[in-house]
């Protein structure tokens, strides 16, 4: 409900389905490749079908409205070092887990592990609440360590519900004496209806 | 002939732009009628929780005077005591320090402005308005009133809908900017009354429509009074108009398609089919054969609203095509025969195929129809295997193959 901001298909304002979408549409284009040559041609012209689509069910096309929860941030609290280590996650600096809750529909959960200087930092993420296709959410990690950003992060984008893990790496970590112990991980998340 | 006399309309599109000059003009000069609610007044008068009613829906409201005043002026109707109803939907708001905030359903609570108030409302409004009217189909769409007949402009969020319907409706009716009710068995179709949502651009169409200090660039509620609209009650079909937003577009035109074509637009945009779909499909199919039907390709929504204004206007309702066909289900003999999970409906000819379970939409050329309208279990020499193969790909029918 933008003002034209989206391109969809022309003839209903809707996402065609990905022929993935339903094993239906997949065996008739392997059908259709079976086929092949000239005898596929001149059986596919008529009689034929002209339109082929994906009615949408109840729960997927109901209104929605879409949104962007604030931005969650986790800061390692000066934590310090444990061992030989400084831990994005829970061994040290208690719960590293996070929430979000997004127009009353989307929910985002995920938690964040590892050590500052193992290359081993993840942040998982779990988002529900989205009724392929007709919605998506993307969920960007970034963040900052020994004052510069992390190695890794980035944007995730779910087309589904489901879980997806982003590697951070603390730049400069692997020398825990140098270390940033008030590392910083930002997590912004956006769910679109389309 | 309604597609003939709807190709000769879409030529004129010179004449249209001129019309469309017009109504920019006169839109820019409506002014924005306050609300007219009844909303309770003060702290002291306000008895907990209260309801508010919007279609066949029922939300028990609690929270400060002042948001229950603005839920009052979004949904243009007065809040009334909740004593002894069973409400759809329970909110709670709040003084948030900044502002309010709501919860729905138990939900957390959100922060919320008199511009947003209604955001965290409408999707379980809708989902609960879908379960209290079972009698009635409903599509995802917008559906303005000009000339006395309802414009359905059906589309996702994002398609361009709202702002397509939000500048018919300038003083005019508004139907709906999300959700049209079709009562198939009084020939109409019914308001929801509901806030309206959409996104201003700072230079965008709905500039000259909104209150001045409703913000730019974000998303926004307002009552249909504030864009300058009515609530309409029931209306008969006009036009349904699906947008086609193309950049490239010189100026706005209308062209006619194939009510089967429509009708699979209408079902890609169809809340409620897997309950009773053999109605909903009956409902769908009698709204595009009662209706003139097109894609609407457009650049500019103003353009588009002088298009389709001409188009509701020029020779009063369209003609209706002949009544849609419903196919009934073939039920003997071992030959391929139409399968009982395949709905369908002919109009003008051609046969629109929907898939009770897998929710498949299959269109049909005239010669596919008549091959369908054929398979009724008799032993078929059909010399289309390969099209039989398709339809059995896509489980519409069964029985032996040739």
């Amino acid at each position: 409900m933008t003002d034209h901001q989206d391109h969809r298909d022309e003839a209903t304002g809707a996402e065609e389905p990905a022929a993935g979408d339903r094993g239906g549409l997949d065996r008739r284009s392997a059908m259709k490749v079976a086929l092949g040559g000239a005898v596929a041609a001149a059986a596919w012209s008529a009689p034929r079908i002209e339109g082929l689509s994906l009615a949408p069910d109840y729960a997927a096309a109901a209104s929605c409205t879409g949104g962007t929860a604030g931005e969650i941030t986790k800061n390692s609290n000066n934590c310090g070092y444990y061992g030989d280590t400084e831990c994005f996650g829970n061994n040290c600096c208690g719960s590293w887990g996070f929430s979000a809750n997004i127009a009353s529909k989307f929910t985002l959960n995920g938690n964040i592990s590892g050590d500052v200087s193992g290359d081993n930092g993840n942040v998982q993420m779990t988002i529900n609440g989205i009724d392929p296709p007709w919605q998506r959410c993307t969920v960007n990690v970034g963040g900052t360590c020994n004052n510069a950003s992390f190695r890794g992060g980035g944007t995730y984008t779910f087309n589904n519900n489901g879980t997806q893990n982003s590697f951070i790496d603390c730049q400069g970590g692997g020398s825990f004496l140098s270390a940033d112990t008030d590392a910083q991980i930002r997590v912004n998340v956006t769910c679109v209806c389309l | 002939m309604p597609g003939r006399t709807n190709r000769s309309r879409a030529r004129s599109a010179a004449q249209l732009l001129v019309r469309n000059a017009l109504f920019t003009a006169r839109l820019r000069r409506r002014p924005v009628r306050p609300p007219e609610v009844d909303p309770p007044a003060t702290e002291a008068t306000r008895a907990l929780p209260w309801l508010l009613r919007s279609g066949g829906a029922q939300v028990a409201l609690d929270g400060p005077a002042s948001l229950l005043r603005r839920v009052a002026e979004l949904f243009e109707t007065p809040l009334e005591p909740a004593a002894g109803d069973r409400p759809h939907l329970r909110a709670v708001g709040r003084d948030g320090g900044a502002g309010w905030e709501l919860s729905v359903e138990g939900e957390a609570a959100r922060p919320v402005d008199r511009w947003s108030l209604a955001g965290p409302l409408l999707p379980p409004l809708t989902t609960a308005q879908l379960a209290a009217e079972p009698g009635w189909s409903h599509l995802h769409a917008g559906a303005a009133v000009r000339h006395g007949r309802a414009i359905v402009v059906p589309g996702a969020s994002g398609a361009g809908k709202s702002v397509l319907t939000v500048l018919l409706a300038h003083g005019h009716g508004l139907l709906s900017d999300e959700v049209v009710a079709i009562d198939r068995a009084q020939g109409v179709l019914r308001a929801t009354p509901r806030p309206v949502s959409i996104k201003v651009r700072a230079h965008g169409p709905l500039t000259d429509v909104v209150p001045d200090d409703a913000p730019r660039d974000r998303q926004v509620w307002l009552a249909p009074s504030e864009v300058g609209t009515t609530a309409a009650g029931a209306v008969a079909p006009g036009l349904v108009v699906l947008p086609a937003r193309d950049e490239g577009a010189e100026h706005a035109t209308f062209e006619p398609i194939q009510r089967a074509e429509a009708l699979e637009g209408l079902l890609a945009n169809a809340f409620d089919l897997p309950r009773r779909p053999e109605e909903r499909l009956a409902d769908l199919a009698w709204l595009v054969a009662s209706s003139a039907v097109g894609r609407l390709r457009y650049a500019e929504a103003a353009d588009a609203v002088g298009v389709l204004d001409a188009l509701a206007g020029a020779d009063g309702p369209p003609v209706a095509a002949a009544a849609p066909v419903l196919v009934p289900v073939a039920d003997g003999g071992d030959g391929p025969r139409r399968s009982a999970e395949a709905l369908s409906v002919v109009l003008d000819g051609r046969a629109v195929i929907l898939h009770r379970t897998s929710r498949a939409v299959a269109r049909l050329d005239p010669a596919g129809t008549e091959l369908w309208l054929r398979l009724d279990g008799r032993p078929h020499d059909a010399a289309d295997p390969a099209f039989l193969a398709e339809l059995d790909d896509l489980d519409l029918i069964e029985g032996d193959l040739p």
